[in-house]
């Protein structure tokens, strides 16, 4: 009753959560653990991506992260560091951002599409963690793809050379957020939807 | 910090560029950075820096500004340059020490890369200390409503970036003050080893969803019962328009683009 043509348009309480897990992403990006043996902090910015997925339905997820990209692209410092601007987009590390909505959809996806969520019940834990964990790798991967491509070009280096330099330093740490969300994130999901704080909409579970 | 960071990087001023329409300003910097990748000449780089600086004092932004904004790709441009003067070879040899040479090829294509990333920061920082994001939301909802008919809810992600900008500041108070209660509450956020620090947490992150779960509810709810219903028929209070400097400033900007091109 409360939306005219449920198809096309957003209800307001999806445009309200969606504009919330941008906001959450911005805030999350900005928390960092620095460890003693690297000059380079872990941040929680990939972590907030996966969050979003983990917890919205894919295209809220989506549009979440697209919200956030436009927010950064506009020059609020909601990027790691209190970084902002267009200039960080299509700078050449852009290409790590822009990826982040298809990462984050992949994510929701696997955990919150209609199908996977009423077969959830069926399934045990161990499932929910393996489909979360595969659906991460493969966004990493896109994430690895997509973001070294785009610094080679605005670069020029090889695209070994831009592995060398984005990408390897940083896999293990990668596969320590991979594991924080698998083991932490998702039983928190599961909660919140025990305890009714999380509810997918026309979905019973 | 905190009480800045809606407003980013926008740096109020009374100039013929703050006052072009943002609509015709986000074009601008996009044709301009398709162009800035077309450009294979030092000269039309010459001539892309030449146009940026007169923009840079027509927009009555201080310089130091602008390179200031260089400062987080200055590690990137400088390990690009030193791996194209070691690693791309071609041309004669400029220095030999041993096993390890210059050539010119490699400092060539290094000094042309490092030029195209610092002029493309450059440019693209103009258009955010320029434009406030409240213009840049509106001038993103017009680009985009023509979408409007494949699906892309532009109206509806113009709210929704209105609404989050508004509830960042919120937000990062809030998970400020659930850290100092959970801190009051014998939490530790500060050592312990690295799976340890991650999974403290734990009690700051589900405090802060269901915050933003609850407060999302009650928005809805709010927006709701005042008729909110999406952007249709929607009327603003500035409305945008096209003068005839933004006319001229798309021109221009047409010419130069192609001027960068064949120079």
């Amino acid at each position: 009753m409360r939306r005219k043509n449920e198809e096309s348009t957003l209800s307001v309480k999806s445009l309200t959560i969606i504009a919330f897990f941008a906001a959450l992403t911005a805030v999350l990006a900005q928390i960092a653990i620095p460890i003693p043996f690297s000059p380079v902090p872990i941040s929680f910015g990939l972590v907030a991506v996966y969050i979003s997925g983990i917890l919205l339905k894919p295209k809220h997820a989506l549009y979440s992260q697209i919200c956030y990209l436009i927010l950064g692209m506009m020059g609020v410092p909601v990027f790691g560091g209190f970084k902002g601007g267009i200039g960080v987009l299509f700078g050449p590390t852009g290409g790590y951002l822009i990826v982040y909505p298809l990462m984050a959809w992949i994510v929701a996806m696997a955990l919150n599409s209609k199908r996977n969520l009423l077969a959830e019940h069926r399934q045990s834990k161990g499932i929910l963690f393996l489909k979360a964990a595969i659906a991460m790798c493969i966004a990493h991967i896109i994430l690895y793809m997509g973001g070294t491509t785009w610094l080679s070009i605005t670069t020029g280096n090889t695209f070994y050379a831009s592995l060398v330099i984005a990408v390897f330093p940083f896999i293990p740490m990668d596969i320590l957020k991979i594991l924080f969300c698998v083991f932490a994130i998702v039983p928190i999901r599961s909660r919140l939807i025990a305890t009714k704080l999380l509810v997918f909409d026309d979905i019973q579970i | 910090m905190l009480r800045n960071i809606t407003i980013g990087q926008y740096m109020a001023r009374d100039s013929i560029i703050h006052n072009l329409d943002p609509r015709i300003k986000i074009v601008i910097t996009i044709m301009m950075i398709t162009a800035l990748f077309f450009i294979d000449t030092f000269s039309g780089y010459g001539l892309f820096f030449l146009s940026v600086l007169v923009i840079i004092y027509l927009s009555r932004i201080p310089l130091i500004r602008i390179i200031r904004g260089l400062k987080p790709v200055l590690f990137l441009v400088l390990l690009t340059l030193i791996l194209h003067i070691f690693f791309t070879r071609g041309g004669e040899v400029i220095w030999q020490w041993g096993f390890i040479s210059i050539e010119a090829e490699g400092l060539y294509t290094g000094l042309f890369m490092v030029t195209r990333i610092i002029l493309l920061i450059m440019f693209t920082s103009l258009l955010t200390l320029t434009t406030s994001p409240l213009e840049l939301t509106n001038g993103i909802e017009y680009l985009l409503s023509p979408l409007k008919r494949v699906g892309v809810p532009a109206s509806e992600l113009a709210m929704m970036m209105t609404i989050a900008l508004r509830f960042i500041p919120t937000l990062l108070e809030e998970a400020d003050k659930i850290m100092k209660a959970q801190m009051a509450r014998g939490a530790d956020f500060e050592s312990g080893n690295l799976v340890k620090r991650a999974r403290n947490l734990i009690p700051l992150l589900v405090p802060l969803f269901i915050s933003a779960f609850r407060r999302a509810d009650d928005l809805a709810l709010a927006m709701e019962s005042r008729c909110y219903h999406g952007g249709e028929g929607r009327t603003r209070l500035h409305e945008l328009k096209v003068r005839a400097g933004d006319f001229i400033a798309l021109a221009l900007a047409l010419l130069l683009c192609v001027a960068f091109i064949y120079f």
